[in-house]
């Protein structure tokens, strides 16, 4: 065929253009034939699915959502989408949408071991009350818990941050981004006394070199390796490094891949700082006004016991100290633990250390899901410090986000037992001052221990210090390491386990109620992503049936606990506006209560580097980045004429460690062995994680034709000579079986990752392959976040 | 007032009507969602292209998705396969013309003018927004 003129091209795309723009394919909603352009009703939102925090619009039409396009005004995305997000306008509309509560029945009363039977919202809240005052009579407050998420919207992880906090006076409350952003909350929090990072995407268009530490971006992260790879095609010499386990697809466009040993980045870490002191590529002037040195304990265990503590013990140690602890880790001994060469550690150290490279390292759950998650947080932090290549365009650490809203709920909020907002713990006596005050409460409300993080939550549930446990916005009892003690443990007498969730899941399997639950655009909304931009949307449709917010859903249950005040605001102050859509919240208020709860919880920020700015200014603008101070976003921070935190002259301020003259900590942290490593009786180790179709366990993506046709099932994935060596064939099942449990499954081989040799990669998104009843509950002491990288597992055929 | 009783009668049918399809018979709220009972095992067209038919989009705007084979094709710095043919909407075979990358893909995104040198970098990533369609039989949609 005749190559077409640009003219030409231009034409024919334009006719196919108006073509699909014509009609509607494969929607699920006939009705809707017109021009999608001028026929729907358009509104922004950000994406549901990960931390990127793309800006979409959604066409709605008739009351549903017929399509969504990228929003070419936002800087996230730029008008771009990955796959996931083209398919949010299915998400909503699978057929076995939950729609009315149910409650585990038999004989017409509550029943563990019931069927689950449709209920109305007042006999499910009821019971839901009866049943957490029970658990507080008998054991106390801390025995009623609650397991959110970084997809619930800022407003609601507040409000169960308020009730659990300050009204039921428990601790137990946890996220599953305890799971996911852990070790980077600790590791930012240890490093620089603050948390999230400190540039934005910005930076992309100003880096050389973005190294990526155990992040498969092309899958995880599709809009921000665009971004890369945008920056890498357009000859300004940037090149992308992939460190990894696995070959995956973000190594196509790299400049080198280096695989290498599950744990071993902390010696890779050590090894690159050790080169870069050892040849004079630190920068001097940098450190001697903007960081200092410490070590901590060692030998921190894994966390493998219940009831397990950790106490840290840092001491400030000198620079020759720091330098003789990392001289271990010579290229020798780091290519032996590691397998990357000496030369390739050169490479990375020449990176990292020409002053004239800017370089962007990238870590998610490869760094954070591991049982030294936040060791190794702080050694990438180290390599930036020892070099100064942070906080200015184009060079920083950045750390990247699982979840739409880990930043936004999870870490600002503070939705984990230790936290209070805007960085503040529960164990701080002043911290806690604040809160009550804000919440008007009497002094010594809010009790001053934690309780029980994530896993500890679970484990306290089977040993039956929990007694209520109540579950939104997330899949637990298919995304625990372990699962089988945990399912074991939430099945047991006298546990009482809610789940608030979409559509019917493993969770929904072993709870005691199921609360239908109103999704996305169905509620006013607000999600903070991993640039700390928070971002806000409107309500667009009307959830399903008897669907509710879970912000109506935590007010209700508080009513009926005693501590509905705790969400009573003058109606005069937040009136509803006219022609505003209000939420089933606002609706029942009688208020704005979305707006009521932004405006308190602002205050926990202003002042100190947390600023939010007032609610209507978020549903103006395609989100801003905080600390917005006098209108203003930041897009860097620490950095003198970026961040109006900065005192002038100061140059670089890490302010979030004031006690020790606003320097940054550089930590010695050594390589130690994983809890569980592969020997005779199991071989491989055993890596889980995402595919690019699939959001987390598959609940919404699954439902949607296009997703699941293109990855329909979770597949174990083998290196092509341990496929040959075990002699197994593309698609022979066979069992994978740790010491904790097992599963089947297929093999599949040449696809699209190839682990190493040794390692054994599987999807955890499906319900027909749980592959969490053979992970390790192990977790990293400091975080307490789990390790779902690395155990040790055998894999053999079945029939 | 008899037209008042006609008309709840009709409420409450429709409701349970509603209910029915909701929690009918064969849906069990005990058992998880999508799960099958056994594992499965993807199995994706062997078809080069050129020998497939194009497929409907999910809706006016959703990139299309991909009706052949894509194993072996590169995508990296240097090479992109899928651009070989997509590009310009070659002819890939007698009557088989690969869809042509619409003029979206060739827009700077800063600063919304036409591209000089192709498809802009934001979007050379093919199959982060096209993919493959498996073979049909097996795949959980969430239908009861």
């Amino acid at each position: 065929m005749k190559p077409l003129s640009r003219r030409d091209f231009i034409r024919q795309c334009a006719c196919t253009l108006l073509v699909s723009g014509s009609g509607i394919y494969l929607n699920p909603f006939e009705s809707f034939a017109g021009n999608p352009e001028t026929d729907l009703v358009w509104d922004k939102a950000p994406c549901r699915f990960c931390g990127t925090g793309c800006s979409v619009m959604v066409g709605v039409s008739g009351g549903k959502i017929m399509a969504v396009k990228g929003d070419p005004e936002s800087s996230v995305n730029q008008g771009t989408l990955c796959v996931k997000g083209y398919a949010l306008p299915f998400i909503q509309y699978g057929t076995d949408r939950l729609t009315v509560p149910l409650i585990r029945m038999r004989n017409g009363r509550y029943d563990k071991r019931g069927k689950l039977e449709k209920a109305s919202w007042d006999d499910a809240l009821d019971l839901m009350a009866t049943m957490a005052k029970r658990a507080i009579e008998e054991k106390g407050p801390a025995a009623v818990s609650m397991f959110g998420s970084g997809q619930w919207t800022i407003w609601e992880g507040y409000a169960a941050a308020k009730l659990w906090k300050g009204g039921l006076r428990s601790n137990s409350l946890e996220v599953n981004a305890r799971h996911c952003m852990a070790s980077a909350v600790a590791g930012f929090m240890t490093t620089f006394g603050m948390d999230e990072p400190m540039g934005t995407y910005e930076d992309f268009d100003h880096c050389d070199a973005f190294i990526l530490w155990g992040a498969n971006t092309a899958e995880m992260h599709p809009i921000l390796h665009s971004k890369m790879t945008n920056r890498l095609l357009a000859s300004t010499g940037a090149r992308l490094v992939n460190l990894t386990t696995m070959s995956t697809r973000s190594s196509e466009v790299a400049e080198k891949e280096i695989i290498f040993k599950p744990q071993s980045d902390l010696a890779i870490a050590n090894g690159i700082a050790n080169l870069l002191i050892q040849k004079g590529q630190i920068n001097e002037k940098f450190l001697s006004k903007h960081a200092l040195f410490k070590k901590g304990r060692e030998n921190i265990g894994y966390g493998l016991e219940d009831k397990s503590v950790f106490k840290e013990k840092a001491e400030v140690i000198e620079f020759d100290a720091f330098k003789e602890s990392v001289a271990h880790y010579t290229p020798e001994r780091v290519a032996e633990i590691s397998g990357v060469s000496p030369a390739d550690l050169e490479y990375l150290a020449g990176i990292y250390g020409d002053p004239n490279i800017k370089v962007m390292s990238f870590w998610t759950m490869g760094v954070n899901q591991h049982t030294r998650g936040t060791w190794m947080n702080n050694l990438i932090n180290n390599l930036h410090l020892l070099t100064g290549k942070i906080s200015e365009p184009g060079n920083h650490p950045y750390s990247l986000t699982g979840q739409p809203s880990a930043c936004g709920t999870c870490r600002e909020v503070g939705t984990f037992t230790h936290r209070l907002p805007a960085d503040m713990v529960v164990g701080n006596s002043k911290h806690r001052e604040v809160a009550e005050k804000i919440w008007g409460l009497p002094a010594g409300t809010i009790p001053d221990k934690p309780t029980y993080h994530a896993v500890e939550m679970v484990r306290a549930l089977d040993r039956g210090d929990v007694k209520f446990f109540w579950s939104t916005t997330a899949n637990p009892f298919q995304d625990y390491a372990n699962l089988n003690r945990y399912r074991d443990g939430a099945l047991k007498e006298g546990r009482f386990v809610v789940v608030s969730d979409v559509y019917p899941t493993r969770s929904t399997e072993v709870a005691d109620i199921v609360l239908p639950t109103a999704m996305w655009v169905e509620k006013e909304g607000s999600f903070g992503n991993a640039e700390r931009r928070t971002h806000f949307w409107k309500q667009m449709v009307d959830a399903p049936g008897e669907s509710r917010s879970d912000l109506w859903q935590i007010i209700e249950f508080a009513k009926r606990m005693g501590h509905g005040k705790l969400f009573e605001y003058p109606a005069t102050d937040y009136a509803i506006p006219a022609g505003h859509k209000a939420s089933d919240a606002s609706v029942t208020a009688g208020f704005y209560m979305e707006k009521a709860l932004w405006e308190e919880y602002r205050k926990f920020g202003l002042g100190h580097a947390h600023d939010l700015t007032p609610f209507d200014r978020y549903h103006e603008t395609r989100g801003l980045r905080w600390p917005v101070v006098d209108g203003k976003e930041t897009l860097i921070r620490y950095r003198e004429g970026y961040d109006p935190y900065v005192e002038k002259g100061r140059g670089f301020q890490f302010y979030g460690n004031k006690k020790q003259d606003d320097r940054a900590t550089i930590w010695f942290r050594p390589y130690e062995d994983p809890p569980e490593m592969p020997d005779a009786k199991y071989p491989l180790w055993l890596c889980t994680g995402r595919v690019m179709e699939h959001w987390h366990s598959g609940t919404m993506t699954r439902r949607v034709k296009n997703l699941a046709r293109a990855y329909p099932h979770a597949t174990a994935t083998l290196h092509p000579d341990d496929a040959a060596r075990l002699g197994f064939k593309n698609g022979d099942k066979v069992r994978i079986a740790s010491r904790r449990g097992h599963v089947d499954l297929h093999v599949e081989i040449g696809g699209r990752v190839t682990p190493q040799k040794g390692m054994v990669y599987v999807p955890w998104f499906d319900e027909d392959v749980m592959i969490n009843n053979v992970t390790l509950d192990a977790f990293c002491p400091i975080s307490k976040q789990t390790d779902y990288k690395k155990c040790a597992v055998s894999i053999a055929r079945v029939a | 007032m008899k037209r008042h009783k006609w008309m709840v009668a009709i409420v409450m049918l429709s409701l349970l009507v509603v209910f029915a399809c909701q929690s009918g018979p064969g849906t069990n709220y005990g058992a998880a969602g999508l799960a099958t009972g056994q594992p499965g095992m993807n199995t994706y067209p062997s078809a080069d292209p050129g020998e497939t038919s194009v497929l409907p989009r999910a809706y006016a705007g959703a990139p299309p998705v991909v009706p052949h084979s894509v194993v072996g094709l590169v995508i990296d710095r240097t090479t992109n396969d899928c651009l070989d043919c997509h590009l310009e909407g070659d002819e890939v075979a007698e009557g088989h013309v690969a869809t042509a990358v619409p003029p979206s893909h060739f827009v700077n995104e800063h600063t919304g003018a036409r591209t000089s040198d192709g498809v802009t970098g934001v979007r050379y990533n093919c199959l982060q927004c096209h993919v493959p369609q498996a073979e049909v039989a097996g795949v959980p949609t969430g239908k009861k």
